[in-house]
């Protein structure tokens, strides 16, 4: 029965459908916003988020008539969000004076075991040879200012 | 021709020669470092111009400014990681191929292809450079607006049926592109209260995000998707043999004509850049490519390793180069950002661009342009040197080390961009929606169009309204403004021309 019932109701496009109701929410939040703009400045912003908001409509009901297309983020969000949470502590840390050295090298540490590099002195070289790296490039030879560090001796 | 004999002399002069080949090797390197635009590579090497005499320092800074945009070519095709935003486009073609093993023939096609785009476009500034400035002079909001649509337009040939996911990533760039002060009335939009969003969403973070981290991230799906398989992680692709069978020459000759011809065009019009160059070039390219190799045997999809989708961006930006010196030199208009940062380096030396550089500093002026044809003449083997080098040290690299060296390098390009922590956020959110959208299928390329085009698009409709007392119909006045009616016809004829086409393709095949 599950299947019969699955053979007639097949799941493609359920992806572009919530994909087009989040840009129709994107839009309609935009054009909101636009709305309260000065009356030179409102046409233009205000006419792209109608125009967002016809186009995540048009995407929708385009799947929901069968054409769309199906995608499942589950894998990638299980890899791409520990990622981003990495490099936003290691942002966090640079802002908040912990210098530059000890978060690069966490950070660096941190990737090489989710990439599966193992054997903690084999990682912990890696990390130390991109961070006095990067330290190389940037800072001695690019000049470039770091953010203020409360760990001086550590620069 | 005494002139060009005069720009010839003054570069020959052995140590203003040693400078040009310093500035190329040195912009080749820096550029290739993902983050370090065009115009950080520039900055970084003006202050090492004020000690040196003025002929030295500016062949130094030609030197940096040809190399740095092919440099940005090398981790493009590598790791799929633009080193500059004029690489951009051949990171899709050039990594994907580089996937297939021939990396050194991607590296080659890039090379090959920005040094042919570079001598061209130096040949036209030799020859043509007081005659060409005089079209660009004719460039008013009405043209402007034709121009920012043709580039618009361009992307109909990269969708490819994708019609609505193409067309919501261009409404994403241009929307995206309405964040700071409104170019009309300088009200702030979409600021949401934050300072930093004031000017805007920083540019080059944004774009290390969108190509540099979202390539970190997609590498870095695959070596876990890799690992849960079982399988044994591979290495990056291997650079190998970089040299070219003359039959792939041959057949690339007519996309390097007219991606250097694009190039050429764009880079003599004031604020037109780069980007809308590569993307018109690309454009063209994928439309010749699907109406002579496509589906035959041996040849690679269209952004899955196409040879013309690595000629034809490197071969206009490298032509851009130069020609965006036309305007600079004949009038003091800058072409685009980087040859802005040109005025600051002739005024460090006492040097105002314009005709009075030809009258007061003519060897100088000249040199500068002779300079141009020499720096793309001795880029070729500075380039195989770099790669087979710098580059292949690098690359040596495991491939589950590279994550983290292209996120550090990403984040911290990002943050060299004027030295602030937000263009960090900038380039993390950058980077997780350019991979969210690659996953929803809706392309980036239209987005990225979008973002730069934006600004030119709202500004030139706003002055050309309102010079025009809100007539909509003076873009395609052949009179008043011919340039403007004939980029829209264009314009128009890019969208049309495809759909009879395609209507016609699925007739015949009823």
């Amino acid at each position: 029965m599950t299947q019969i019932i699955s053979e007639k109701r097949p799941r493609q496009g359920i992806s572009d459908v919530w994909i087009g109701l989040v840009l129709l929410a994107i839009g309609g939040g935009a054009a909101w916003m636009a709305s309260g703009f000065d009356d030179a400045s409102r046409p233009y912003p205000l006419a792209l988020s109608v125009l967002m908001m016809i186009l995540g409509a048009a995407l929708s009901l385009k799947a929901l008539l069968g054409r769309g297309e199906d995608q499942s983020f589950a894998h990638q969000l299980r890899v791409i969000l520990p990622a981003a949470t990495v490099l936003a502590l290691w942002i966090l840390a640079l802002t908040n004076g912990f210098g530059y050295l000890l978060p690069t090298f966490a950070m660096e540490f941190a990737f090489m075991w989710m990439c599966g590099v193992r054997g903690l002195g084999r990682a912990a070289t890696y990390a130390a040879v991109v961070t006095g790296g990067s330290y190389g490039i940037f800072v001695a030879l690019l000049d470039v200012r770091l953010p203020a560090s409360h760990l001086p001796w550590l620069f | 021709m005494d002139l060009i004999y005069l720009g010839f002399t003054t570069l020959t002069d052995p140590l203003v020669l040693l400078t040009l080949v310093i500035g190329v090797a040195a912009g080749m390197i820096v550029g290739s470092i993902p983050g370090i635009n065009d115009n950080i590579a520039f900055a970084v090497f003006i202050p090492f111009s004020f000690s040196m005499p003025p002929e030295q320092a500016l062949a130094l800074m030609v030197g940096v400014y040809c190399a740095a945009a092919t440099g940005g070519a090398i981790p493009a095709i590598m790791i799929k990681v633009p080193g500059t935003a004029s690489s951009l486009l051949t990171a899709l073609d050039g990594n994907a191929m580089a996937r297939k093993g021939a990396a050194g023939k991607a590296l080659s096609i890039a090379l090959t292809s920005s040094v042919v785009g570079g001598l061209l476009s130096s040949i036209v500034l030799l020859l043509f450079a007081p005659s060409l400035a005089k079209v660009a002079l004719k460039f008013g909001y009405v043209e402007n607006f034709a121009l920012a649509i043709l580039g618009l337009s361009s992307v109909v040939g990269l969708l490819r049926g994708a019609v609505i996911k193409g067309a919501i990533a261009a409404v994403i760039g241009l929307l995206v592109a309405n964040v700071g002060f409104s170019p009309v009335t300088g009200f702030p939009r979409f600021t949401f209260g934050n300072v930093n969003l004031i000017e805007g969403i920083p540019f080059v973070p944004l774009l290390v995000g969108l190509f540099g981290v979202a390539a970190m991230l997609e590498l870095m799906v695959d070596i876990v998707r890799e690992r849960r398989a079982g399988a044994k992680p591979s290495n990056l692709p291997a650079i190998g043999s970089m040299r070219l069978p003359r039959a792939l020459i041959r057949r690339l000759f007519p996309v390097w004509g007219g991606s250097a011809t694009i190039g050429n065009l764009i880079g003599m019009l004031p604020g037109a850049g780069m980007l809308m160059a590569i993307f018109l070039a690309y454009d063209q390219a994928a439309r010749r490519f699907r109406r002579r190799f496509q589906g035959k045997a041996g040849e690679a999809e269209w952004g899955e390793g196409a040879p013309e989708g690595i000629a034809a961006p490197e071969a206009a930006n490298n032509a851009v180069t130069a020609s965006s010196m036309v305007p600079l030199l004949s009038l003091g208009i800058p072409g685009n950002s980087t040859s802005a940062l040109f005025i600051g380096a002739l005024a460090i030396h006492g040097m105002v661009p314009g005709p009075l550089l030809f009258t007061k500093h003519g060897h100088i002026a000249w040199m500068i342009i002779v300079a141009f044809l020499a720096a793309n003449l001795i880029m070729w083997p500075i380039a195989f040197a770099v790669i087979k080098t710098v580059s292949q040290t690098i690359f040596a690299i495991p491939k589950q080390a590279m994550v983290g060296v292209i996120a550090m390098l990403c984040l911290m390009g990002a943050y060299s961009d004027g030295g602030n922590v937000f263009n960090m956020w900038v380039a993390v959110c950058a980077g997780v929606t350019a991979y969210m959208m690659r996953l929803a299928g809706i392309p980036l390329g239209p987005a990225i169009l979008g973002l730069v085009l934006g600004p030119q698009l709202e500004a030139s409709l706003a002055n050309s309204l309102s010079i025009s007392q809100g007539n909509w119909l003076v873009f395609f006045d052949p009179v008043a403004h011919p340039i403007s009616a004939g980029m829209m016809a264009v314009s128009i004829a890019l969208w049309v021309v495809p759909m009879l086409v395609g209507r016609r393709e699925k007739d015949s095949t009823r």
